[in-house]
């Protein structure tokens, strides 16, 4: 078991909060919030999405973090360190961050195949035919017919890659990793999102998103939409923030921490809006269409919307689609390099398996699980569906299970209070409390209600029910079922982990 | 644009990355404390 002092520590706090941003911003913040944003009011959605940033994400990020931090484990380990019978959480968030890394980096491959194809707009007039037929060959929908070469050869490198940087650890890899590319990232896409509001157009597309529907505000559902896209995009629910606070040093800031990674995580939120609908317009403008003809999410935005768009440019295509791309790509490496980092941290503590082999293990299980299956002509099929699996009936059911546990049956939250304000600038009091064991399970309990009342409802994406029972009930029941058998395995070595209180220091300016 | 959807923007821009700046102010006004 790795101890205390045995831990890897990240090399400042800088290079803490950019690896804990890095995660953060992914492929949602980019492809899902400007859409989330127009369908559910335009700019009075900022209502009531501040209001869920404060009051359920940013407390919850506090909540990991100190998890985290005080018991100083992976998920499992940390959690086993709470309580005994809560270590199955830690196991369902490993497998929860196993399934999602494994379709996550196929949609990385894409992009990069996609900035490629920018510079000489291969998809040529019809970008959707390009994408489903030429591209990813998309098949009917059952077992693996045939690999696709084109997604196979991209994904490879993209694991290569990803297992690189986690082999060179923490602090030489993650936290490198993350200070070159988060700034890069900002970079590249402020300079796409100066060019897309100097389109003709842009103002029609940032009229959409911005103009405020004040009636949306009484619309339960807008709410649900809002508490959804802050937890999604603050990837709360995996593990990722307990995993990352754990390699912190003991007095660091946990609350401060939280704050600026919340907050960083909504900026580019807006910077992707504004973007994005810039973009929107100009397309609807030169084709001469409503906005919300041209506005999507997800791979229609990103693989159908956007060639389309970046064909239309008369100047500078290839540059825009390489930096949009390129943007995708990134947002999407440092995401992903998180997830894994939940395994593999784990496997380090579980086994006592050094750093380099517990990388090439679990790197290279989840790389094989993932170029298996998706790089085929079925692959968009089961991504689609586990995605929606896992997101509404893992991660989402993940973190409800751990907000009520800790704030209703153990009663952990005053103990982990007194722990963030040892070492914390911004106090937390009983609001944060009331935050996390009354608002926090009741907008996520509302939000699985209405999640499952649509499944019976609709079936999903227009899917059998065979497929979704099989794929979609697969990956969310499997990675709880997964969880509660591997926490049941006892552990050989003994541990003899004490959580350190931690005396309040005086704070203050220091020298 | 219409002028609600200026404000709106310039509210948005002025609430979430003003927060941001402030965060980060408020952090690195109190660096962490190392143990001795």
């Amino acid at each position: 078991m790795q101890e205390q002092n045995q831990r890897e520590q990240w090399g400042s706090r800088a290079g803490f909060l950019l690896a804990a941003i890095g995660s953060a911003v992914g492929l949602g913040n980019i492809w899902r919030f400007p859409y989330v944003a127009y369908q559910n009011g335009g700019g009075a959605f900022l209502v009531p999405y501040l209001v869920a940033l404060l009051t359920a994400g940013i407390p919850f990020l506090i909540l990991a973090y100190s998890i985290g931090h005080r018991f100083r484990g992976s998920p499992p380990l940390a959690f086993r360190r709470i309580d005994r019978r809560l270590e199955f959480i830690g196991w369902w968030q490993v497998a929860i961050s196993f399934v999602i890394a494994a379709y996550y980096a196929v949609i990385i491959a894409w992009a990069v195949r996609y900035a490629g194809f920018s510079i000489q707009q291969d998809w040529g007039s019809d970008p959707e035919a390009f994408l489903m037929e030429q591209f990813l060959q998309v098949g009917d929908v059952g077992t693996v017919s045939e690999y696709v070469s084109g997604v196979f050869w991209p994904l490879v490198a993209v694991w290569v890659f990803v297992i690189g940087v986690l082999a060179l650890g923490i602090r030489h890899g993650i936290q490198r990793a993350n200070m070159f590319f988060i700034p890069l990232l900002v970079v590249l896409f402020g300079i796409l999102v100066v060019r897309a509001v100097t389109l003709d157009g842009a103002e029609l597309g940032l009229d959409a998103l911005f103009t405020p529907d004040w009636s949306a505000i009484t619309d339960g559902s807008v709410w649900v939409a809002a508490y959804g896209q802050i937890f999604f995009s603050l990837s709360i629910g995996f593990g990722i923030m307990i995993t990352y606070a754990s390699h912190l040093h003991r007095r660091a800031d946990l609350s401060g921490s939280a704050l600026v990674a919340g907050f960083a995580n909504s900026s580019f939120e807006i910077l992707a809006g504004i973007g994005v609908f810039a973009t929107v317009g100009f397309m609807a403008a030169a084709s001469g269409v409503a906005v919300g003809e041209v506005a999507s999410d997800g791979v229609g935005l990103a693989f159908i919307a956007f060639p389309q768009i970046i064909s239309t440019l008369t100047a500078g295509a290839g540059f825009f689609g390489v930096l949009f791309f390129l943007s995708l790509v990134i947002a999407g490496v440092t995401s992903l390099i998180s997830i894994v980092q939940v395994v593999v941290s784990t496997v380090q503590d579980r086994t006592g398996l050094a750093r380099i082999p517990a990388v090439l293990i679990v790197g290279g299980g989840i790389a094989v699980v993932s170029i298996l299956l998706f790089p085929t002509a079925q692959g968009l099929h089961y991504l689609d569906v586990a995605d929606h699996f896992i997101n509404q009936y893992g991660v989402a059911m993940a973190a409800l299970v751990i907000v009520i546990v800790l704030a209703w049956v153990l009663r952990k939250l005053p103990m982990l209070q007194e722990h963030v304000n040892a070492t914390s600038a911004v106090r937390l009091g009983t609001w944060w409390q009331v935050l996390l064991g009354i608002v926090t399970p009741v907008v996520l309990g509302w939000m699985m209600w209405d999640s499952l009342r649509q499944e019976f409802e609709v079936n999903y994406g227009g899917y059998s029910t065979d497929f979704l029972l099989l794929v979609g009930g697969g990956v969310a029941i499997g990675a709880l079922v997964f969880g509660i058998v591997a926490s049941l395995f006892p552990w050989r070595r003994s541990d003899d982990f004490q959580p350190v209180d931690l005396p309040v220091a005086e704070r203050g300016e220091r020298t | 644009m219409s002028t609600a959807a200026v404000v709106m923007m310039i509210v948005a821009i002025v609430i979430v990355w003003g927060g941001l700046v402030a965060s980060i102010v408020h952090l690195r006004r109190h660096p962490d404390q190392r143990d001795g």
